[in-house]
């Protein structure tokens, strides 16, 4: 009598459908019918979806956001920007929804108005979705998708949200472009007063400490080698000229002894002429004066004699050409000058190991004033560029030549409702219906206690079934009853298929093709008053 | 008109409505025993023969002409049998088989070849009567051997009806007293097969009827007289009738309608058996309906 406990296989399951195939036909439409009837009670929702790229710009993301920030925490600034309560709250009235809201005497929305107002914001807010189709480094899409019974208010409110973005998006990066222009502004001239400074304390350094300054130490040292060098160039050029001039001073020497020579000859004959010829005596005076001039001539051509050089003066310089007075004169400037110039270069090179010795400290100092003035010059270059940047980008925004965002696909009005599903339903009523109707068989199996087959009743019983016979039907009996049982059928698979299939034929029509629903509609007028029929036409008036 | 002849020559052999006393009757038997069997054996082949015939021509025959002369599909009844009791109006159809594969199984289980058993159910309607007589009739197909069907079946008596034959004399006017044994043995169609109806209780209780010591004694002639008994009771689970005829036959037949006798109830049927101390030789499942998953 035991019942044994084996695993169901689909011979069984099948049995268990076959053994009370009317229920579970019966069943199985039933359900189906009750989905579709479900279902056409279900509220739609069309879907609309518009996207815009956000292209990355320097100038705007360093100005609009912090580049450290994750992308979730983005997506919802995105999300509470785009979507958020206030952004939904003017969309709705840009679109006009809240037109026909109650008002009071002052215009304003009533109590019962504005609890409607966020309800219905709230609504919206639970039916707008954001999503990053493409999220790179460089640009974004994001899909803005909105949810609606009606189809036009879906469409609708994804563009408005869009462009109400963007335009937002753009007024505060145009803002935050002026604000900061206006900052980087200030910071170039500041950055320029500095840089003033510094130059003039650079100039003045310079000016005070040029050579210093401009030469280094080794520049210095090249330099003391330099005039040493000329140095020794000018000495040899000076021994030249001083031998030039010792030369021009023999010979000039030498042609005035001989000049005095002959003068001294001269006075000579004219001391012989006066004693011999005209008598005079040594005590003449005239032969006196000539012994006296004798004797200086003689008196100056011993000192010529003694002398290295002689100065060519007034009359002593009788009998000296004047072309060699004038190369004697030339040759003495040219040695006086060469001594000059020897003197100016060891007072250089006296200065130049002076500073030399100062040199290390005076660098030093020097670099503390140009370091800084070379870092100034490289921020108020950064800065004007930053400014040259924030311009460039503010006239590029100004004139709606906008680079960072872009709508790239405007929302269309959806002729299908997205929710609920036509094939989720159908599926659903298929799937649902077999489970249910299996569900009756077998819920009907388990309650059945009869037995089945003999092979059954001895298990059960275990005593031994000694034969089955089968059921004994008259032919006049079998003939009522294949009568009786098809009437039967055509009634209920008629009622039942007529049934099911009208209410699939409208959930299909309603779901896939709403404006032929709506002509089917309008055509069975008795069903026209249906609520969902309503409220299809009030999102109708809305449009 | 062979029915009629079969009649007449029965009425030879077991005279009908005779008032002789059952010793008397056992004595005219003993006394033309010998021309009785020769008789028996002589009916018996003609019988055989005739559903031997009857098979060759439906062989023979295409099913539409069978189905031309017989718009039932089966052999026109001799007489005015119920057409439930397909052994005798289908004898070639399958429902038929079914009843000699019943018949050999209870063969099998019976190695002298003579038996006596209860039929019974559980419940009402599951068709012990059907049954009954239909195994009766393939068991009347041996003509060698003699089988009677008893109704005790008191309180709701249709064998008589299925078999258009008057319900009186029967088991009641037996055991009230009224009739003697060769008075309520009722002749067939078969000349191997006889019957005994339920009676008329005349404001008796049957279980009262059924206590009496006639009882015993009917089913104990039966069994001596022939060699295959069949007692057709009410169900176990209502009335105590089977327990009793029971006690005397010792072995009984429980009778499963298919897909609608609950578990429940068979299972108190066979403890009731059980308790009576009556064998169950089997259980014989009606109503099957045959398809894929059976």
């Amino acid at each position: 009598m035991a019942e044994k406990n084996e695993e169901k296989t689909l011979k069984d399951v099948l049995a268990v459908i076959f053994s009370h195939y009317k229920l579970f036909l019966t069943g199985s439409a039933l359900f189906m019918i009750a989905v579709m009837i479900v279902s056409y009670y279900i509220p739609v929702k069309y879907k609309a979806v518009s996207k815009f790229e956000r292209r990355g710009d320097s100038v705007a993301e360093s100005i609009g956001s912090n580049p450290n920030e994750s992308f979730q925490t983005k997506r919802l600034t995105l999300k509470q920007e785009l979507a958020g309560d206030k952004a939904i709250e003017k969309a709705i009235e840009e679109i006009g929804v809240t037109k026909n809201f109650a008002r009071d005497t002052k215009g304003e929305l009533t109590a019962e108005s504005l609890l409607l107002k966020q309800n219905l914001i709230r609504d919206i807010m639970a039916n707008v979705s954001i999503d990053w189709e493409v999220r790179t480094d460089q640009v974004d899409v994001v899909a803005v998708s909105c949810s609606a019974g009606d189809p036009k208010l879906a469409e609708q409110l994804a563009n408005t949200l869009v462009n109400r973005y963007i335009t937002w998006v753009g007024g505060k990066i145009i803002e935050e472009l002026k604000s900061s222009r206006e900052s980087l502004k200030k910071q170039v001239a500041k950055c320029n007063l500095c840089l003033a400074d510094l130059n003039g304390k650079r100039v003045e350094f310079e000016g005070k400490y040029a050579e210093l300054i401009v030469e280094g130490t080794n520049n210095l040292q090249e330099r003391i080698q330099t005039a040493y060098a000329d140095i020794d160039t000018l000495r040899r050029q000076q021994q030249l000229a001083k031998q030039k001039v010792k030369q021009i001073r023999t010979l000039v020497r030498d042609t005035q002894i001989k000049a005095m020579k002959e003068q001294l000859q001269l006075l000579k004959n004219e001391v012989d002429t006066c004693l011999t010829l005209n008598q005079m005596t040594q005590e003449h005076p005239k032969v006196q004066a000539l012994y006296s001039k004798i004797a200086k001539v003689e008196e100056r051509i011993k000192e010529n004699r003694d002398a290295e050089a002689i100065v060519l003066e007034g009359s002593g310089n009788q009998g000296v050409d004047s072309t060699v007075a004038l190369q004697l004169a030339s040759a003495e400037s040219e040695a006086e000058i060469i001594t000059d110039e020897i003197d100016r270069l060891q007072k250089r090179i006296t200065t130049y190991k002076a500073v030399m010795t100062r040199s290390v400290p005076l660098r030093e100092e020097y670099l503390n004033i140009t370091k800084p003035l070379e870092d100034q010059q490289a921020a108020t270059k950064r800065w004007q560029n930053r400014l040259a940047d924030v311009e460039m980008t503010l006239s590029t925004e100004e004139s709606h030549r906008r680079t960072q965002l872009r709508k790239t696909q405007i929302a269309q009005k959806p002729t299908r409702p997205l929710f609920p599903p036509l094939w989720g339903i159908i599926a659903a009523a298929v799937i649902g219906g077999l489970v249910f109707g299996y569900g009756l068989a077998f819920f009907a199996t388990s309650q059945d206690h009869t037995l089945h087959s003999p092979q059954e009743a001895s298990e059960i019983f275990a005593v031994p079934v000694v034969g089955a016979i089968s059921e004994i039907e008259l032919n006049r009996q079998r003939k009522i009853r294949i009568i009786r049982q098809t009437a039967t059928a055509l009634l209920v698979c008629g009622v039942v298929i007529g049934t099911l299939g009208l209410s699939t034929y409208s959930v299909i029509l309603r779901l896939g093709y709403p404006e032929k629903y709506m002509n089917w509609k309008v055509t069975i007028s008795g069903l026209a008053q249906l609520p969902s029929a309503q409220g299809y036409r009030a999102a109708e008036s809305i449009q | 008109m062979e029915a009629n002849k079969k009649n007449s020559v029965e009425e030879t052999v077991f005279p009908v409505g005779s008032s002789d006393t059952g010793a008397e009757n056992s004595d005219a038997t003993e006394k033309d025993s010998g021309t009785a069997q020769k008789v028996q054996g002589a009916l018996d082949q003609i019988a055989q023969d005739m559903a031997g015939v009857t098979e060759l021509i439906r062989e023979a025959l295409p099913d539409e002409d069978w189905q031309d002369q017989t718009p039932s599909g089966s052999i026109q009844a001799p007489c005015g049998y119920s057409e439930v009791l397909v052994a005798h109006h289908d004898r070639g159809g399958m429902v038929t088989e079914e009843y000699r594969s019943l018949r050999t199984n209870l063969l099998a289980r019976y190695a002298q070849e003579r038996f006596c058993f209860l039929v019974t159910s559980a419940e009402a309607g599951e068709g012990k009567t059907v049954t009954c007589l239909n195994l009766a009739f393939v068991l009347a197909e041996r003509v060698d051997h003699r089988t009677i069907v008893v109704d005790f079946n008191l309180r709701n008596s249709q064998m008589a009806e299925l078999l258009k034959v008057p319900s009186s004399p029967g088991v009641a006017d037996y055991l009230r007293g009224k009739s003697e044994l060769s008075q309520i043995i009722q002749p067939t169609v078969y000349p191997n097969l006889f019957f005994i109806p339920a009676g008329n209780l005349e404001g008796y209780q049957a279980s009262e009827l059924l206590g009496r010591s006639g009882l015993k004694k009917l089913i104990a002639q039966v069994r001596e007289d022939f060699d295959y008994v069949l007692l057709d009771t009410p169900s176990v689970n209502k009335y105590s009738d089977a327990g009793v005829a029971g006690l005397e036959a010792g072995d009984a037949l429980l009778v499963v309608r298919m897909n609608k006798t609950r578990r429940e109830a068979v299972t108190q049927a066979i403890q009731s058996l059980q308790n009576a101390n009556i064998n169950l030789i089997g259980m014989l499942m009606t109503h099957q309906k045959k398809h894929f998953f059976n």
